[in-house]
């Protein structure tokens, strides 16, 4: 039991000093200014303070911190993806999350559980064995196991799926992990702020000023703030960002939902994710099984629920697990994805000098969270992309130089 | 579950249609556009826009005025009008 | 039965049925009509069931299904809701999340450390030292979680239907009741639902002295009742508000999916907790649950109760429970702003009121309230008053979840002291208590007023009626909390937080409502804040010095209660596609497996894989073989602007393609990826024949569709992909067996290779087609879904002498890879282009306007990589497989795409995606295993096999024509197959031979019933296509409909469908004379008659059954009078539906051959469940009426 909880139980009416500070004022001017304070953005106003020692930093949001795609995410962390690039940059987020707690002086409740990415045909079959190769390639944990290793890792599946599509086998990432996506941010907002950034809710954005080429500063209902450097950090709202400093993007937003049933005692202790059901599953510390299935079909930038998403999650959930038929659902929600055309995220310097971007997450923005904070830091202090991002860069469309993640066709989770 | 009232087909849930976005002919010559731009640009903000929408079952393309904020739908027509004769 | 009363007007039990079960171990009687809480209240228990996270003991709180403090499993089941179940007698329910039991669990050890547990402990503790964590999250875990899953005990999945009305109305009490009844009165279409077992809401429980309200409750029930035009659902709860006004009804049978043209939300109010120290001990209770208890399970609550009173009305709902038989011994009055005239009356009744009061602390003994103890009057004298009841009637809040899902907006009302709606979407009305509304003709006006807007949106006259106003005194207590020096004052019965845990939360800077919630976990619990959420906002006002209304709310989302995954994911259905020769493969050892949606066979058995593909190999290459490869999408496209289309659809040039001829086409996306490809035959200069990849066929026809729509070009497309069969007859052999057959001739020069001939082949229509894909002679004969298996059996009787053998899709895998083809999809990936897989010379440069074209031009320059053969001889080839990786100096250099053990080459050969820089042949390169080590592999030139095509070269010696002897031109078998059968007679169908046709009809005596599935596969159907087909029908004297997907009836019960703009669907009345003479003509100048007679599953729907499993299998409204022709999707099947006018209600379908087996058992499934029957085509006049 820790010392931090013992002091509730001998000290009268005591209370932790605030996670986050809320400045009664906006500051004239800053370093720099991160728009959106999920995840991203505040991992990256913590790397600023603790990397480079900016810490003249303001992290403004439109609503409550974390209420975007980080608070409405599914917390799965992988690296087994299918690039160089993607490989290289999601194991480095990894391996900074597994230090992440001490480094927050939070318990993120980082539990490395191991992922599964079932195939119930060979077309998904030998896209798992080309993903484990390349992860194999550059030292990923991920191999190739038959559908005999899946069943004796998962209680309760069943392998026949009902009669069609059965699982034939399945990529497995040993290190895959899920963690409590709030305290990921509450922990980063807590340190930048013990570093002096300074973190405005309910603080809207609704203008970038430009002048010849470089952005000067944003504009707030609470008045306007100079900046040397403005980082976008938005995920769904990226394309109205982007159209303030008259950037375009291949970007579309879709409603991605997921829910939750009643939490119930552990029984499945590993991620779940099946590539041709386009579902999956993993239970949360607190015993709810949280649930998602692919994107909504139609652009839309709204985070309604709809009826199709989670009958059509059922359906497909209970082929693979029919003793969950009796479980209920609590209740749905949905994120805004900000999806790109080869499923690689935007990151980096952009045309508008001291305008930086770190969007297109998709589907697979929270396990970059760590990373992309580090990396984005690093780009804003030195002016240049960081190389671990360089091929993310939004410039790679000019050329038609994309990112091949979208090789293995459907997409992760 | 959405529903609209669909010229030729009557009423009818969005679930028997295949939503594409906006969709333009390629043009024999882009203009001022480059290919890059032609083929990845987007702009997906919430506005009214005119998106194409397939109904499997009858094999017809119908081009659906929708509001991506609010979801509401604002026009539909058959995609195939008069023929060029 | 210790607490269980006298019978009373109105209880909800049935005394005549009576049974026991069991709660932890020990028997418990109980009436119909009880739920397992009533029952166990009535047994004298009060605990029920322990707390999530520190296992104190609870009991009922609201009864009403508003909290989640009894929570029971049992063998089979888990997270019952006990307030809202009825028991199953002989059934073990006990509680969930004990340790040892509910009386003796050791989780309540939980509760000594609850001062190190403060709100967001976990965030705190437990991650140092790292390696500890994994064995603190397994207790942590272990601790968490409430029921258990029930693996071995599989809950049914529940069917889900569809229902479209003019007006939904959410809630059954006084306003609903109004509401229900104006609408009904107007005429309008009503769904009236309501959650509990009986409509009446609250008064059913809360009676006015005088039963006005109850005898207005009766009447109005009995002329609902009488209404045709309203259906009332009990028991079934509106889980969740989605777009559109779509509301699911959750029952115990399933769901409900409503379709409402406007909804009044009558849903009412959650009465609210107060919260003081040890509020949650078994006894204390709302005094709602009290109500319930006393007058509809005729349940004595306690034997000594006290009245917390924090509302005007609390009086009056007292009084009338001492009628009821409720022991009451004083209210203790916390500023409930009652008149004093009320409460000398409770005095008056013997009852001792303490005014000016103040919950101090609830006592407890043995774990159960035993006393209160308060400060009351002006002199805050400290006193305790003995009780084990203590009803809680301090106020509620709006249940408003549906109105806020639905985009309405709620306002804190200061003189009601709760929150009102404030903003309501088109369409959607607020009443009753939810709406403000208090006294009981107030919320019969306000249902009343809300119908009348309601109906106005759909357009329904009604008589128009003013909404009341609100009430005027405040309906909740403004601040029913009373915090202690020693905690424990529950705020959240589900989450165990307590008023010092949100204090925690706030002062640690999660001081907004929705901060508040994710750190404390208020309201994130199985009742999602019900009881909780107003007074947490409460607490947070106070403790940041503002207005509740400024503070704002947490979103309600779906669901209001949870909804089990058997209900929400319906009947099961999977769509299989099944080929015309699904039957004949399965009778003659083929090893099946999927493809898609589709079924095909991998190789024929016996023996194990690799012989059968072995043999199956040498077959083809030395003597003849034949593959079904139905499959295959296929396109007909007619019309002036045919080639106009395909060049500009395809990037590759159909220009020079000449009458007679076919060619290899390829297709790409916008962005050059390569997505399709396939063979374009040219029949004429306005008429092309198609074939795409089996997995992009119907992707193929959307996108030729569209083009021709964007381009507004004069064509017709026809999709024939499962109206045909295709057989791949390839071999040295192939010529000789095809000649025995076929009146074409099949010389050299009058069939060159890629060239395309008709003719007949073993008396069928044919379409045949010279291709090369397996690296033999071979010809691709087309013809009609219903006589496949016809000329595939004489293919195979032909060729017995040549040794033919039919081979799998793995021998064809095997054969074009030794050919080098490239398969799109297999060897290309979702970002690969036509210059990697070898195909750039054909990327037309000269076309001035193709798909792609701009983005080509950019790739054609950037191609880094290519698709290359390699072969190889080393030991461990073998282990060669798709997708290892080409490794150059450590770096990743390519990767294989296929493999394989090739007999024509005695060597392993295969395809790699490889950097340009490698792809020189002779270069050797290395192929990592799956266990790293590398084997050297050589690239070499494609075609491995017959690189100059000898093998197709016809020596002219080998005349076509000529006749083998002893082998006669099969005859046409008179009999063709219902699509339903596919190619082979099936033991679950005795058959009936109609019209030619062998039909489809369960084995051995059917049921009597009232309602049929019918096999119709034999009624003639014809499709007349091109922009001539409308001239010609008026020349046959058709009468056609105007509108395209409208249509019009012909001869009875038949019908003709201006399908598309230029394609009519004919299909004959069971009593027309069949249409044949129409074979073959060509109507006007572009067009064509296609005989689709057995080419579609076509099935007669019978008898009233049929509306219930419609609405559950499709979920397009079918109203309208017959015909009413509508392409509609059915259990996932694309599908023409209409409906034949006469006495018994009479439904078509018509759907593609390839679906018909899978929609033929779905239907008989749903028709089995409704107690129908299967009969034969021929009983169609006899059972329809006609």
């Amino acid at each position: 039991m820790s010392v931090r909880l013992l002091k509730y139980a001998f000290i009268e009416d005591y209370a932790e000093p605030r996670w986050f500070n809320t400045p009664a004022t906006l500051g004239e001017s800053y370093d720099v200014v991160i728009i959106g304070a999920g995840g991203h953005g505040l991992a990256c106003a913590h790397y600023l303070a603790h990397d480079h020692g900016i810490t003249k930093v303001a992290v403004l949001d439109r609503s409550y911190l974390g209420g975007g795609n980080t608070g409405r995410n599914t917390t799965i962390i992988r690296s087994n993806y299918l690039t160089p690039e993607g490989v290289a940059f999601y194991d480095a987020s990894l391996a900074l999350f597994r230090d992440l707690s001490d480094a927050l002086d939070t318990n993120i409740f980082y539990s490395e559980r191991g992922h599964y990415t079932l195939a119930h045909n060979e077309a998904t079959l030998r896209t798992a064995r080309w993903r484990a190769e390349v992860n194999k390639h550059y030292g990923i944990d991920s191999e190739v196991v038959d559908a005999e290793a899946v069943a004796r890792a998962v209680p309760g599946i069943d392998l026949a799926c009902g009669g069609n599509h059965a699982v034939e086998g399945a990529l497995y990432h040993a290190p895959g992990a899920v963690a409590r996506h709030d305290a990921v941010a509450w922990g980063y907002a807590r340190q930048a702020s013990r570093a002096g950034v300074e973190i405005h809710q309910h603080t809207e954005v609704t203008d970038i000023l430009v002048e010849s080429g470089r952005v000067t500063g944003v504009v707030t209902p609470r008045g306007t703030v100079r900046a040397g450097a403005v980082l976008s950090a938005v995920a769904g709202h990226t394309p109205s960002v982007l159209a303030m400093v008259g950037l375009n993007s291949p970007i579309e937003i879709f409603p991605l939902q997921a829910c939750v049933t009643e939490p119930v005692k552990p029984w499945l202790d590993t991620i779940i994710v099946s590539g041709s059901l386009h579902l999956y599953v993993s239970q949360s510390a607190r015993g709810e099984m949280v649930m998602g299935a692919s994107l909504d079909p139609a652009e839309l930038h709204s985070r309604r629920s709809s009826f199709e998403f989670v009958s059509g999650l059922a359906d497909g959930m209970l082929d693979l697990f029919p003793g969950m038929a009796g479980l209920k659902v609590n209740r749905q929600w949905a994120g805004m994805a900000d999806m790109t055309p080869d499923f690689a995220p935007v990151m980096g310097t952009t045309p508008v000098a001291g305008f930086y971007l770190d969007a297109g997450w998709g589907t697979w923005g929270f396990k970059a969270t760590p990373i992309s904070g580090k990396t984005m830091a690093a780009t804003i202090a030195n002016g240049r992309d960081d190389p671990l991002i360089r091929a993310f860069n939004l410039s790679r469309f000019d050329d038609f130089s994309l990112v091949g993640e979208k090789g293995a066709a459907s997409i992760g989770h | 579950m959405k529903y609209a009232d669909f010229p030729l087909l009557g009423r009818r849930p969005f679930t028997e249609f295949s939503i594409s976005g906006v969709l333009e002919p390629e043009p024999a010559e882009l203009g001022e556009w480059t290919a890059a731009r032609w083929v990845f640009e987007r702009t997906s903000v919430p506005r009214e826009r005119v998106e194409w929408w397939y109904h499997g079952a009858s094999r017809l393309w119908f081009r659906v005025r929708r509001d991506t904020g609010s979801d509401t739908i604002l026009g539909i027509e058959p995609a195939r009008g008069e023929k060029r004769t | 039965m210790m607490r269980r009363l006298p019978p009373r007007e109105g209880e909800w039990i049935d005394r005549d049925v009576s049974f026991s079960f069991l709660f932890e171990g020990e028997p418990v009687q109980a009436y119909g009509g009880d739920t397992i809480t009533s029952a166990l209240a009535a047994s004298g228990r009060r605990t029920l069931a322990r707390s999530f996270k520190y296992h104190r003991p609870r009991g009922i709180l609201s009864l009403a299904n508003h909290d989640a403090n009894v929570l029971l499993e049992t063998d089979t089941a888990t997270n019952l809701r006990a307030d809202v179940t009825a028991p199953e007698p002989g059934a073990h329910y006990r509680a969930v999340n004990t340790f040892g039991g509910l009386r003796h669990d050791a989780g309540r050890v939980l509760s000594w450390f609850a001062p190190v547990l403060p709100s967001g402990f976990y965030y705190k503790a437990f991650y140092r030292p790292r390696f500890l964590f994994p064995w603190w999250e397994k207790l942590i875990r272990h601790a968490a979680g409430l029921g258990q899953v029930k693996f071995d005990s599989i809950a049914p999945r529940l069917p889900r239907r569809h229902a479209f009305c003019d007006l939904l109305v959410v809630g059954a009490g006084a306003s609903g009741l109004a509401a229900a009844r104006a609408a009904a009165d107007a005429g309008a279409a009503v769904v009236l639902v309501d959650e509990q077992a009986h409509p009446g809401g609250s008064l059913n429980h809360l009676r006015a002295a005088d039963d006005s309200d109850g005898a207005w409750r009766r009447e109005c029930l009995a002329a609902l009742a009488g209404a045709d035009n309203v259906t009332l659902v009990s028991g079934s709860y509106a889980a969740a508000f989605y777009a559109d006004h779509c509301v699911p009804l959750v029952g115990a049978e399933g769901i409900t999916l409503v379709h409402a043209r406007a909804v009044v939300l009558a849903c009412g109010c959650y009465e609210q907790p107060a919260v003081f120290r040890n509020n949650d001990l078994p006894g204390v209770m709302q005094a709602g649950a009290a109500a319930r208890l006393l007058r509809l399970y005729a349940v004595a609550p306690c034997t000594a109760g006290v009245l917390l009173a924090g509302t005007p009305g609390a009086y009056a709902g007292a009084l009338d429970l001492l009628g009821q038989g409720l022991a009451l011994s004083a209210i203790v009055d916390i500023g409930s702003g009652a008149a004093a005239a009320e409460r000398e009356r409770a005095r008056a009744a013997g009852v001792q009121v303490f005014e000016h009061a103040v919950p101090l602390e609830a006592l407890a003994r043995g774990g159960e309230l035993a006393g209160l103890r308060i400060s009351a009057g002006s002199g805050r004298l400290h006193s305790t008053i003995d009780c084990d009841g203590l009803l809680m009637a301090v106020g509620q809040a709006p249940a408003a979840g549906l109105l806020v899902q639905a985009g309405g907006r709620l306002a804190w009302n200061e003189a009601l002291g709760q929150h009102v709606p404030s903003a309501l979407p088109p369409g959607v009305h607020a009443a009753g208590s939810l709406n403000g509304m208090q006294a009981f003709d107030a919320r019969i006006a306000d249902g009343a007023a809300a119908a009348a807007a309601a109906l106005a949106d759909c357009g329904i006259a009604a008589a128009a009626c003013a909404a009341p106003p609100r009430a005027a005194g405040p309906l909740s207590h403004a601040h029913p909390v009373y915090p202690h020096a020693r905690g424990k004052a529950f705020v959240d019965f589900d989450e165990d937080l307590t008023i010092d845990d949100l204090r925690t939360a706030v002062r640690e800077g999660f001081d907004s409502a929705e901060l508040m919630k994710r750190y404390s976990t208020i309201g994130m619990g199985p009742s999602q804040g019900k009881h909780a959420n107003v007074n947490g906002l409460r607490i947070l006002a106070e403790l940041t010095g503002q207005e509740i209304g400024a503070v704002g709310a947490t979103t309600p989302r779906p669901f209001v209660h949870p909804v089990p995954l058997a209900a929400l994911a319906g009947r099961r259905l999977r769509r299989v596609w099944r080929t015309p020769l699904d039957a004949w493969h399965r009778a003659h050892g083929g090893v099946m497996h999927e493809a898609g949606a589709w079924q095909r066979p991998r190789c024929y058995g016996p023996g194990d894989h690799a012989a059968a593909v072995a043999r199956e190999h040498a077959a083809v290459r030395e003597q003849v073989g034949l593959i079904d490869v139905s499959t295959l999408g296929k396109i007909e496209v007619f019309g002036v602007d045919a080639e106009a289309l395909l060049e500009y659809a395809y990037p590759c040039s159909s220009a020079r393609l000449v009458d007679g001829m076919t060619r290899y086409v390829f297709m790409t996306d916008g962005g050059g990826t390569l997505i399709d490809d396939g063979v374009c035959a040219r029949i004429a200069a306005d008429h092309f024949y198609l074939t795409t990849t089996s997995s992009q066929a119907q992707h193929v026809l959307r996108l030729l569709e569209l083009y021709a729509a964007e381009l507004a070009l004069d064509v017709a497309l026809v999709e024939r992909t499962f109206a045909l069969g295709a057989i791949n007859l390839a071999g040295p052999r192939s010529r000789a067996v095809l000649a025995a057959l076929s009146d074409i001739d099949l010389s050299a020069t009058a069939f060159p290779y890629l060239a395309w001939r008709e003719g007949r082949v073993a008396g069928v229509d044919a379409r045949v087609m010279r291709v090369g894909f397996v690296g033999e002679l071979g010809y691709e004969i087309h013809v009609p879904a219903g006589r496949t298996a016809v000329v595939w059996t004489a293919l195979m009787a032909a060729g017995r002498e040549h040794g033919i053998a039919p081979f799998g899709v793995d021998t064809q895998r095997l054969l074009r890879l030794e050919k080098g083809h490239v398969i799109v999809g297999h060897d290309t990936d979702g970002t690969t282009t036509p210059f990697e897989a070898g195909l750039g010379r054909a990327v037309a440069k000269s076309k001035p306007r193709h798909v792609g074209r701009h983005a080509l031009a950019v790739l054609r320059e950037r191609t880094r990589r290519t698709l290359a053969g390699f072969l190889t001889r080393d030991a461990r080839a073998a282990e060669i497989a798709d997708c290892l990786l080409v490794i150059e100096a450590d770096r990743i250099a390519g990767r294989v795409t296929s493999v394989g053990a090739s007999p024509s080459l005695g060597a392993v050969i295969g395809l790699v995606m490889i950097d340009q820089e490698l792809a020189r042949p002779g270069r050797r390169v290395d192929i990592r295993l799956a266990d790293g080590t590398l084997v050297a592999a050589e690239i070499a030139p494609t075609p491995f096999y017959d690189p100059d095509n000898a093998r197709q070269a016809l020596d002219e010696a080998g005349a076509a024509t000529t006749t083998v002897p002893g082998v006669e031109l099969a005859e046409v078998a008179e009999v063709a197959e219902s699509p339903v059968l596919g190619a082979y007679p099936q033991p679950a169908f005795s058959h009936v031979v109609q019209a030619g046709v062998r039909l489809a009809r369960r084995a051995g005596a059917q049921p009597e019933a009232s309602s049929w599935l019918l096999d119709l596969a034999h009624l003639p159907a014809h499709v007349v296509v091109g922009s001539g087909a409308g001239a010609w029908l008026d020349a046959q004297g058709v009468e056609r409909p105007e509108a395209v997907q409208s249509a019009c009836v012909q001869g009875g019960d038949g019908l003709v469908v201006r399908s598309h703009l230029d394609e009519y669907l004919l299909v004959a009345g069971s009593t027309g004379a069949p249409a044949d003479k129409a074979v073959r003509t060509a109507p006007g100048r572009h067009g064509e008659v296609l005989v689709m007679t057995a080419e579609r599953a076509h099935f007669a729907l019978l008898g009233p059954a049929w509306e219930t499993i419609l609405a559950e299998l499709c979920a397009a409204p079918l109203g309208g009078a017959a015909p009413a022709w509508r392409a509609v999707r059915l259990a996932h099947c694309e599908v023409g539906l209409w409906r034949v006018a006469g006495a018994v209600p009479h439904w078509r379908v018509l759907a593609s051959a390839a679906d018909a087996r899978y929609l033929f058992d779905v239907l008989a499934a749903c028709l089995d469940e409704q107690g129908g029957a299967l009969a034969g085509g021929e009983e169609l006049a006899a059972l329809s009426g006609a």
